[in-house]
């Protein structure tokens, strides 16, 4: 039985995203726990946390940030020891339309997909309900 | 020409015999009232007459004359007459020089004792309108050669084997070399690089049929190097059987025109790529938010600041796109 808490991880420079996906989770998982990153350099530390306590994590990771951005996150994460469980779910969601930006994201074996913004209750139970 | 009426014809008969002086003279007046005709005697009499009487039509020659005859005498007349028409008047045991002349650019002979005013006549009209029609075709080879060594673009004619160049107009003269003499038998292939000559040479020869582009390059001290696109002909040459007409087209100045369009585009793909990434974040908050809205508009408890989100991304673009706009102004 799953009694164990859920969280969910905003990693995101923009605030009004911030806003928006806690405005959607509030109303469509209020009991999920929710963290908000303006960039991905303490993002590791807190999942290394969640994850101990073996809890269902949901990553939503914006790739170009100032300074620390989604993509050296996902460099250093890719091969970690820690990231490889199945209760982290991580997804790229972006503002990007290129195609190779894309792709290359989707090679990353920790993303489960690429999420192309405008961000909408859709993408969020998309994600919520990703099975595997 | 023997139509027109304003300008009566005038022959030179130059003949010793008086008597078939007279005989001719009765026979031209019987078929046309208006000739002038002029009497020589000898060859230079008949040379004083041309020199003074500018607008001789035909001359009547006999093969025998006090100062000169046969062949010898046929090639005489012709010099003197330059471009005027003769007619040989002779004897039955002359005919095989008369035949001769022939060959030699005389027009045509006729048989003293088979004269009469109709055969007369009508090697007269013949002999005037060939006359006519040669001086056409004459003039029309002098406007093509005209046409070929005025022309701005510069051409050659080729000979068609080991492509030495044969005739070259102004234009390539003064294009690549200070005078025609330089240019003569070498090779046209020696005007270009010599990376570019087997290229050339497989051109020339329709080997290389593919319709691509052809550009070659050649040296040139003066101007820098240029860039030409070849366009020849085969055409038929008198002396050599076939010739190739060669021109050639400087594309220099319209491949960096290209060139500098092309880097235009390139700077104005990425103008366009850089501002479409940079517009495309405030447009996906816009519809984020109304996407929102929509979706809980009855839970929406702060709409007024929803509102001031779009606003703030609103005016990002705007100012995304006058950025745009400048960058592609500075050309």
């Amino acid at each position: 039985m799953e009694s164990s808490k859920k969280h969910i991880v905003i990693i995101d420079d923009d605030p009004i995203y911030q806003r928006i996906i806690k405005f959607l989770a509030q109303r469509m998982v209020p009991d999920y726990e929710q963290h908000a990153l303006l960039n991905a350099a303490g993002a590791s530390q807190i999942l290394k946390k969640l994850l101990k306590r073996g809890e269902q994590i949901y990553v939503l990771l914006d790739l170009n940030m100032p300074e620390y951005d989604g993509w050296r996150f996902l460099d250093l994460t890719e091969n970690a020891d820690w990231a490889a469980c199945s209760q982290l779910k991580l997804f790229v969601v972006s503002s990007t339309t290129d195609t190779r930006e894309i792709e290359r994201a989707k090679e990353y074996a920790l993303v489960k997909d690429v999420i192309t913004k405008p961000f909408t209750k859709e993408n969020l139970n998309y994600i919520l309900g990703y099975a595997s | 020409m023997l139509s027109n009426k304003t300008k009566p014809l005038n022959v030179l008969v130059i003949e010793d015999n008086l008597g078939d002086y007279i005989l001719l003279e009765d026979y031209l007046l019987e078929k046309n009232k208006e000739i002038q005709i002029e009497h020589a005697q000898n060859l230079s009499q008949a040379q004083d007459i041309l020199n003074f009487k500018l607008e001789i039509n035909l001359i009547f020659l006999d093969l025998i004359l006090p100062d000169a005859s046969g062949i010898e005498l046929v090639q005489a007349c012709l010099k003197m007459a330059d471009k005027i028409p003769i007619i040989i008047l002779t004897g039955y045991s002359d005919l095989h020089w008369a035949k001769r002349s022939l060959q030699l650019g005389v027009y045509d002979f006729l048989v003293k004792d088979e004269l009469n005013p109709n055969l007369l006549g009508k090697s007269m009209a013949f002999t005037l309108n060939r006359h006519f029609f040669i001086q056409q075709v004459e003039r029309e080879r002098q406007n093509f050669a005209q046409l070929f060594n005025l022309s701005p673009q510069p051409m050659w004619l080729l000979e068609p084997q080991k492509l030495t160049i044969t005739h070259a107009n102004q234009a390539a003269c003064e294009l690549y070399i200070e005078n025609s003499k330089a240019y003569e038998n070498i090779s046209f292939l020696a005007l270009f690089a010599e990376e570019d000559r087997v290229a050339i040479q497989e051109l020339i020869q329709m080997k290389n049929t593919s319709r691509g582009q052809h550009y070659f390059v050649q040296p040139n001290t003066i101007t820098g190097d240029i860039q030409v696109e070849l366009h020849f002909t085969r055409v038929p040459d008198i002396h050599e059987g076939e010739a190739i007409l060669m021109q050639a087209n400087n594309v220099t100045h319209t491949l960096e025109y290209i060139k500098t369009i092309e880097r235009q585009n390139e700077k104005l793909r990425k103008i366009a790529w850089d501002q479409s990434h940079r517009l495309r974040a405030p447009l996906a908050r816009i519809m984020s938010i109304v996407n929102l809205i929509q979706a809980h508009p009855e839970s929406v408890e702060d709409l007024v600041s929803w509102l001031n989100e779009l606003k703030y991304s609103s005016e990002e673009m705007d100012a995304v796109l006058k950025q745009l706009v400048n960058e592609t102004k500075k050309g």
